[in-house]
């Protein structure tokens, strides 16, 4: 059972998005919460595994809600939802820590595939989009850390597979190795460059100029 | 005075000479005032002419005065576009005047309007150019009345001095005079139009501002009902719970009915601002307080102390405020109530003080759902507005009323 916490400043959206949960026998929402103090709070006693958080909300906004739920609980995943497709406060709540952002007015199949796709964390939510995003607002190109060069070669190719937004079965498949492989190969990844999750990893590569496209 | 900025002449006639002409010679947008000058001109000086010429016998000086008159029609046609070349033209006829011993006609006196468009029409080197001119015309003239009227006294230095004193320095002055004249003319009327200039991009920057709070308004109303609307439609295809299915319904029907009075609400102020009452500024209070009768609000207005003038960012945003609040009085609180407003001034030395905004209005306690909720969008627009033009708003619910304060400093004008 994955536990949604659904976090918007509007009663009648969040009561939408709940029906939409309750509906799969997979998903439950431990509670709703209207701004982004009382989400911190809930995330707190409710312990999700994904926060469905709008970002423009009285209070506390769901960047710094994001921020402070994904410190107390690294294990929770923030999904942002947004009005708009390139909206710089989704850049920068994935910068603090949220792994993916949808629209609010996605097809329902893609709003519950995500949340269950970042509670899997094998795959980006909407990596095509997130790359437009972090184009739009990205910030300035860095030349990789230290940390980049402690990779093995196998696992640079890995990591240029998965800033793609490759999933780990589409790897494995393109790698001709098991999925496990891949999956031992981004967590190790992940480890050594000190990221949170794919999506990360997909900022990190476009930030430092990594993303296999010649710069 | 015209009120229109005119291209500034060619500084110097040689170089207009040189140069074929891109400009044209003739001003046609004032071709018929110019006209009008010439021959108001002409016709006032030509009757003391005419007396003269009861006295003139040479046809030799018929002729040289139909030159001159000739010569000042034609200069004060080209005074806008040549205004130094027509003022070089006529001093060389005055020049070939005093070489033939010629009488002095009333007509030369047009010369003086010539003068005033040099000051009034050309730039720094044309000016000078003109002061030049004048030079030599004044001493022409005095030459002209030393010989022509046999003043005596060049024996001495005495009675070079008294020349000078009278028969050149008055024309000179009066010259200088002219040009000076036209001179300052240009000067006022430059920064005329370059306060016209500022006050309609002020005006521009107001509609602006305005356009992008409607759009923004129009965007929170129309995306917000929306992603409700989607919500709630997913959301009762995907839930087996019947009832719910129903409650969704009907608050998508809501919504939507909500969203499309909040449009036609948005659609009236934008005709508003189309019709010719655009500026926000507390001196509209009037005609706003007048339009939200107009919609059913029972507005009770209240001035209090002294008017404040506020800076101009400060103004749109209290009168931005009190719409606003006016607006949700009308859409939100209890109509059947009087809506308070208190405008209050708060003079202090030094350009201190400032106007607060005051707005209460009842809010619905019977209907549940039109009760007070949380902030809305608008509320927090009014906070951010009074904040970004210095100001403060506070907003609340104080026994039953809804009430919407907003503080203004008078600060740096």
């Amino acid at each position: 059972m994955i536990r949604v916490l659904i976090v918007d400043d509007q009663a009648l959206f969040r009561g939408g998005i709940r029906m939409l949960i309750e509906s799969q026998p997979d998903l439950t929402c431990v509670g709703e919460a209207a701004d982004g103090a009382q989400a911190v709070r809930l995330a707190d006693e409710q312990q999700p595994d994904v926060v469905l958080m709008d970002v423009r909300m009285p209070v506390l906004d769901g960047i710094s809600a994001t921020a402070r739920i994904v410190a107390a609980r690294p294990q929770s995943r923030v999904l942002v939802l947004t009005t708009f497709d390139l909206d710089e406060a989704a850049a920068r709540a994935i910068r603090a820590g949220a792994s993916g952002f949808i629209l609010k007015d996605a097809e329902p199949e893609l709003v519950l595939a995500s949340v269950r796709t970042v509670h899997a964390g094998n795959e980006v939510v909407a990596a095509s989009a997130t790359r437009e995003l972090f184009k739009a607002f990205g910030a300035q190109r860095r030349s990789a850390p230290a940390a980049f060069d402690a990779l093995t070669d196998r696992e640079r190719q890995i990591f240029a597979l998965a800033a793609k937004g490759l999933s780990n079965t589409e790897i494995a498949r393109s790698e001709f190795v098991s999925e496990a492989t891949v999956k031992t190969h981004i967590s190790r990844i992940l480890t050594k460059l000190g990221l949170r999750d794919r999506v990360q990893l997909v900022v990190f590569a476009y930030e430092h100029g990594l993303t296999g496209e010649r710069a | 005075m015209s009120t229109d900025v005119r291209p500034e002449a060619e500084p110097a006639p040689a170089a207009a000479a040189t140069h074929p002409p891109a400009r044209p010679w003739i001003d046609r947008s004032a071709l018929r005032a110019d006209g009008i000058l010439a021959a108001v001109t002409v016709g006032v000086l030509a009757i003391p002419s005419l007396l003269l010429a009861i006295v003139m016998t040479e046809s030799i000086q018929w002729a040289l005065s139909l030159v001159v008159t000739a010569a000042i029609i034609g200069a004060i046609l080209l005074r806008r576009t040549r205004p130094v070349l027509a003022l070089a033209g006529l001093t060389l006829l005055a020049v070939a005047h005093v070489a033939m011993h010629a009488w002095m006609y009333p007509v030369w006196f047009g010369v003086l309007v010539v003068l005033y468009s040099v000051g009034r029409f050309s730039r720094w080197p044309g000016r000078l150019m003109g002061f030049g001119l004048a030079l030599v015309a004044s001493l022409l003239a005095a030459y002209w009345l030393v010989v022509e009227t046999s003043v005596q006294g060049f024996e001495t230095v005495v009675g070079v001095l008294d020349v000078l004193a009278f028969l050149w320095i008055p024309p000179m002055l009066l010259f200088s005079v002219a040009i000076l004249t036209g001179w300052g003319v240009a000067a006022v009327d430059r920064s005329t139009a370059a306060t016209q200039v500022a006050q309609v991009s002020l005006r521009r920057a107001d509609q602006e501002e305005e356009r992008a709070a409607l759009a923004r308004d129009m965007h929170d109303v129309v995306a917000h009902s929306l992603a409700v609307v989607i919500a709630q439609a997913n959301g009762a295809r995907y839930t087996q719970d019947p009832a719910a299915k129903d409650a969704s319904l009907a608050s998508i029907a809501g919504t939507a009915k909500e969203a499309l009075g909040d449009v036609r609400l948005l659609l009236a102020q934008l005709r508003h601002t189309e019709a010719p009452d655009p500026i926000a500024s507390l001196a509209g209070v009037d005609a706003l307080i007048e339009r939200m009768r107009e919609a059913g609000l029972d507005v009770r207005l209240e001035h209090v102390g002294v008017p404040v003038p506020l800076p101009r960012t400060a103004d749109i945003a209290a009168y931005r405020i009190l719409q606003e609040a006016l607006t949700n009085a009308l859409r939100h609180g209890d109509r059947d109530q009087p809506v308070h407003v208190r405008m209050r001034g708060v003079p202090l030395p030094g350009g201190q003080g400032g106007i607060v905004v005051d707005v209460h209005n009842r809010v619905v306690t019977a209907l549940g759902q039109q009760g007070p909720g949380q902030p809305g969008h608008g509320v927090r627009g009014m906070h951010e507005r009074a904040r970004l033009a210095g100001g403060e708003a506070w907003t609340g619910i104080e026994d039953g009323w809804f009430r919407v304060r907003a503080a203004f400093p008078a600060g740096l004008q």
